[in-house]
């Protein structure tokens, strides 16, 4: 056999390669349609609408986008260039500069995928400022398997077309409708929803800034109308807040949320540099049980979402206005970390009419700025917003300051509601539960006998299945049942009268409230009497002066005295401005738990002395008030102490501070305490444990006095070792040095 | 100088307040009239005030007016002010709010009143206080300042302090300068910031730990540094300041064969000053500290002398070219 010529063996592609890798890559139709629509997004779009029409026997499917679209050329020698890499080397959108979002390459098969014919029509620019229009069917029907995928002919056609708007559209028919369902459905709209949340962002590098991306999608069968995925977006969250002020300055709220319905409010302030302003912000707590569209969002989509589109924007006639939305432009996560109270009168009023809000605790529900997604928008009629010279937000002026305040308030004031929705929904959840039981019990349960009750119904229901046991078993089991039962039954009466003491405290919390409140208005009047008496004395004889004087002075020292209780009850309740964790001088704070006790120091002569606390130590970082709360109740227990003893007595505090942080030390010269009392006076509710101290202070104090110490709630030791404790500190007591009762050990780090 | 003065408020009570500012002042220097907002005649009160445009005036208004007569336009202590503000044009309108935090105030309130009393602490320096303020608006309108230049000569200000001073006006204290409306800008610029933080006028106590010594040895050299006190506008509401260029010449001169340059070491050398008399870091004891600070952040304490090894910068505080930084106690 003599040899054949050389030749160049070349492959073919056999058009059955096409569906098979189809089906591997893009195994189902939702996730075909979903890359689609990221194609579109990757194509610089800012709207794409997607229709999708299913009937018992085919699905048709439009998707229609304003992106860059497609050159004769480049549908040849990309879209219709199997594997080609053209995508993966541009990692940036041309236009926008988005992190591209689709797989590479794989358009042609998310197409082959949702139909048997296609038909691809696209729009682009070409040189000489016109436009292309290309429009080219594929007949995915005709690569058969046998064929080769280049000798099938796709029909195409171009035209050049002036100016038109650039963009691609989709028409792909007879698929199979028997793959669509509302899990497809709701697959693609988390898909898309995490590509709709983009609301304009300003890129470095990038050519243009990206107005945005929205996606309206039609699908008759699922939906009875056209769904607008970032208005969809926005109302998907717990609730949405939606404000529009008139042309007389009044601003009108209004809220649609999870549980609550339609609310609304007018603020009573006006807006006057606002007209015509409007807000449309959602609210995205982070547990999406609390959502109105939960079925939106997975896991992962709302965390990207939160954080790459989180916000509150600011567009002004209707073009976004840097930097709001990226920064904290209404200071919503500083007052989260300051913990701080509704600022509008008119909200703590409101507030207090919700049952079961605190008005001082309810935005401590405040979510985090990138919890907010929406926008303020801003049109003609609104006063004047002056742009910085660096276009980087507004000049700050009275009209900023409305808009801050303006948003500031619906929020605020949602936030409000959902504080209330929270406690609603617990107390709901309780009672829905205790129906439950009480269904199965057939009879009425009290709230207390909820848990006494259901344990004893689950001791049935065991004892009954564990007759099945054998002998050995079923005792070694039933001895558990009966330890965790008591164990569980012991623990809810301890729970039930700790409840009942705590509301007690709780009043009188209130109730100081009221009363310092009151106090500080007599202070100034206090004042203005004290001013009065001094300008008297100089009309009045000489003889009467000094007198007149005195009396106008001593007013002014137990004001001074009111003064320093007020500031110190304020520093001890909410107050947002304190409410910072830092380190702290220990000796200003000790001098001034001390001042507010000095009345009784004074009267009843207790040398009470710091001079050995250095003025330089400082400690921390913890809340002021902390601090002053474990020392306010160290010292209100040693002054009972020596006043328990006879009536008088000495206290000494003493500071060191080294490498290994302080230690402070407060002696007293009073009752003493046993060392097997040491520990459980840290225990809460445990009062007097030798049961002497209150009886003795009885004997010894004047009766008007006697209200002072009171009779302990039994917390003070408890809460100063839990303050400690969670600022890395510690608290015993420690054997006291020679001539003195008890000493007790402050650590702190 | 004799003024009119009117107070406004809701709390028919605060009339006592209104008669002490006068019984403060002297009755011959001022006549009150007291303004009640829940009167039904409140509105026509205020508008029929009419005074000569040169006629000096001081407005006291209740920032917190909560139950004005139903009618009435003026529900807000903002409304009234901007009221007044419009028709007194830059005569002083100070708020009483009983707010304990003046610091707290918004800072957009700062603009229509020139100055915040808080209700409990109304006493008679208080109230010369808010007289002075009527006195220092007269000398502005006398001064008739039109520039930086001006403004600058307005403070009476050392020479070699001038180029420095011309850098640290703001922009919208310079853009004011001439305009209706500038005395409430320059008021607030000179008070809280070139009086109010240490960089060309010192306190009491920040001079004294300047020159190295305590407050109290300060007071017995007072005469010493006579020519360095600040006497230009505003100098008269507050208390005194010193320039600490002025301080530091006067210490130079003093001292001028000596080696030593630093006025904290050259005030050691004063007659009559004692190492007892030295100014002492809090943290170390040691002498020499070069700055001043709180112990902590949130101290209500005096402010007390550190070295800048023993502190640290407050990461709080708006630094301002020229103007010494905040300090705390450098934590142990």
């Amino acid at each position: 056999m003599s040899p054949q010529e050389p030749q160049n063996l070349t492959f073919t592609v056999d058009s059955a390669l096409l569906s098979e890798l189809g089906e591997k890559i893009v195994a189902r139709v939702h996730v075909a349609l979903a890359e689609l629509v990221k194609n579109s997004y990757d194509a610089d779009a800012t709207r794409v609408e997607v229709k999708l029409l299913t009937d018992d026997e085919s699905s048709r499917i439009e998707i229609s986008d304003d992106g860059h679209g497609m050159t004769f050329q480049e549908v040849q020698m990309y879209w219709m260039r199997i594997a080609t890499t053209h995508k993966k080397e541009e990692r940036l959108s041309p236009r926008f500069g988005r992190p591209k979002t689709g797989a590479k390459g794989i358009g042609r098969f998310c197409c082959r995928r949702l139909g048997t014919h296609l038909k691809l029509i696209t729009t682009a620019r070409v040189r000489g400022g016109k436009t292309q229009r290309t429009v080219v069917e594929f007949p995915w029907g005709a690569f058969a398997p046998g064929t080769n995928v280049s000798e099938v002919a796709c029909p195409g056609e171009s035209t050049i077309i002036g100016d038109a708007p650039t963009g691609t559209t989709l028409l792909i028919s007879s698929g199979k409708s028997e793959e669509w369902n509302k899990t497809a459905y709701q697959f693609v709209l988390r898909q898309l929803a995490t590509l709709a949340a983009n609301r304009g962002l300003r890129r470095e590098g990038a050519p243009e800034e990206d107005p945005g991306f929205n996606a309206v999608i039609a699908a008759p069968g699922y939906s009875a109308r056209a769904e607008d995925l970032r208005e969809k977006i926005i109302d998907g969250g717990w609730g949405t807040i939606e404000a529009v002020v008139d042309s007389h300055g009044l601003a009108r709220y209004t809220l649609v949320a999870k549980g609550l319905g339609k609310k609304s409010i007018s603020a009573k302030r006006r807006f006057n540099n606002l007209c015509g302003v409007r807000l449309r912000i959602g609210l995205f707590p982070h547990d999406k049980d609390y959502f109105r569209e939960p079925s939106l969002f997975s896991k992962m989509n709302l965390s990207k979402i939160l954080t790459e589109w989180g916000g509150v924007q600011v567009r002004y006639n209707g073009f976004r206005v840097y930097p709001y939305g990226d920064d904290d432009w209404l200071n919503i996560d500083r007052d989260r970390g300051l913990r701080k109270g509704p600022a509008h009168e008119q909200l703590v009023a409101f507030a207090a009419t919700l049952r079961g809000v605190d008005p001082s605790r309810a935005l401590l529900s405040l979510l985090s700025m990138k919890s907010h997604v929406g926008s303020v928008e801003l049109g003609d009629q609104a006063g004047v917003f002056e742009m910085k010279a660096s276009r980087e937000g507004f000049i700050e002026g009275p009209a900023l300051t409305e808009l801050k305040e303006f948003a500031r308030f619906g929020i605020d004031w949602a936030t409000i509601y959902r504080d209330f929705s929270i406690r609603t929904e617990q107390k709901s959840a309780a009672k829905t539960a205790r129906e439950s039981l009480e269904a199965i019990l057939s009879e009425s349960i009290p709230g207390t006998e909820v848990t006494p009750r259901a344990v004893q119904l689950i001791r049935k229901q065991v004892e009954h299945a564990l007759s099945l046991l054998p002998d050995e078993s079923r005792r070694e089991a039933q001895r558990n049942i009966v330890t965790a039962s008591d164990a569980i039954l012991k623990r809810d009466k301890t729970s039930q009268s700790e409840l009942q003491h705590l509301r007690l405290i709780a009043s009188t919390s209130t109730l100081l409230l009221v009363f310092t409140h009151e106090v500080k208005s007599l202070l100034g009047f206090l004042q203005t009497k004290s001013v009065a008496l001094e300008n008297l004395a100089k009309q009045i004889p000489a003889q009467h002066r000094a007198r007149t004087l005195s009396i106008s002075k001593g007013l002014l020292d137990y004001k001074e005295r009111l003064r320093r209780l007020v500031q110190m009850t304020s520093l001890i309740s909410v107050d947002g401005q304190e409410a910072k964790t830092e380190r702290l001088a220990l000796r200003e704070r000790l001098e001034a738990a001390k001042a507010c006790l000095s009345l009784i120091i004074e009267s009843y002569t207790i040398e009470f002395d710091l001079d050995k606390v250095p003025a330089n130590i400082t400690v921390g970082p913890m809340l002021e008030a902390e601090l002053y709360s474990v020392f306010l109740n160290l010292f209100s227990n040693a002054i009972k102490s020596v006043l328990a003893f006879k009536g008088g007595g000495r206290i000494e505090v003493e500071a060191l501070s080294g490498p290994e942080g302080t230690t402070v030390w407060v002696r007293d010269s009073g009752l003493g305490i046993d060392k097997a009392h040491w520990e459980s006076v840290f225990e809460p509710f445990v009062v007097d444990p030798k049961n002497e101290l209150y009886s003795s202070l009885k004997r010894h104090l004047n009766q008007e006095d006697q209200f002072i110490v009171g009779t302990g709630s039994g917390l003070g030791l408890s809460i100063v070792r839990e303050i400690l404790e969670v600022r890395e500190g510690s608290i015993c007591f420690t054997e006291p040095p020679t001539g003195w009762k008890a000493q007790v050990e402050v650590k702190f780090p | 100088m004799t003024i009119t003065a009117i107070w406004v408020d809701d709390d028919p009570r605060r009339k006592e307040d209104a008669d002490n500012f006068r019984d403060s002042i002297g009755g011959r220097r001022v006549t009150v009239q007291f303004l009640n907002t829940r009167s039904s005649g409140f509105d026509a009160e205020l508008k029929s005030i009419s005074l000569p445009d040169a006629a000096p005036r001081l407005a006291f208004v209740d920032h917190r007016l909560r139950a004005s007569h139903r009618q009435s336009l003026f529900s807000l202590g903002t409304a009234v002010a901007a009221f007044l503000r419009q028709k007194w044009g830059d005569w002083p309108i100070v708020g009483v709010t009983a707010t304990p935090n003046l610091s707290s105030v918004s800072p957009h309130y700062r603009l229509i009143y020139d100055d915040f009393l808080s209700s409990d602490e109304l006493d008679a320096p208080k109230f010369k206080f808010a007289f002075s303020l009527v006195g220092e608006a007269a000398k502005l309108r006398r001064l008739r300042l039109r520039s930086a230049d001006d403004l600058i000569r307005s403070l009476s200000a050392p020479t070699d302090e001038s180029s420095r001073l011309m850098s640290v006006i703001p922009t919208k204290v310079s853009d004011s300068l001439g305009k209706p409306g500038s005395t409430i800008v320059i008021s607030e610029w000179v008070r809280n910031t070139l009086m109010g933080k240490p960089g060309f006028l010192y306190d009491r106590d920040w001079i004294a730990n300047f020159v190295g010594i305590t407050p109290a040895a300060f007071d017995r050299k007072e005469r010493f540094f006579a020519r360095a006190r600040y006497h230009g506008i505003y100098s008269e509401s507050l208390p005194p300041r010193w320039w600490g260029a002025s301080v530091r010449e006067l210490l130079a001169h003093r001292f001028e064969n000596e080696e030593e340059i630093e006025p904290r070491k050259l005030g050691h050398m004063l007659p009559g000053v004692r190492r007892r008399d030295w100014s002492r870091c809090h943290r170390c004891q040691e002498a020499y500290p070069e700055t001043m600070g709180r112990t902590d952040p949130l101290s209500r304490d005096h402010i007390i002398p550190l070295h800048l090894r023993c502190s640290i910068a407050d990461p709080k505080d708006e630094q301002i070219l020229h103007f010494e930084e905040r300090r705390l106690l450098l934590p142990r």
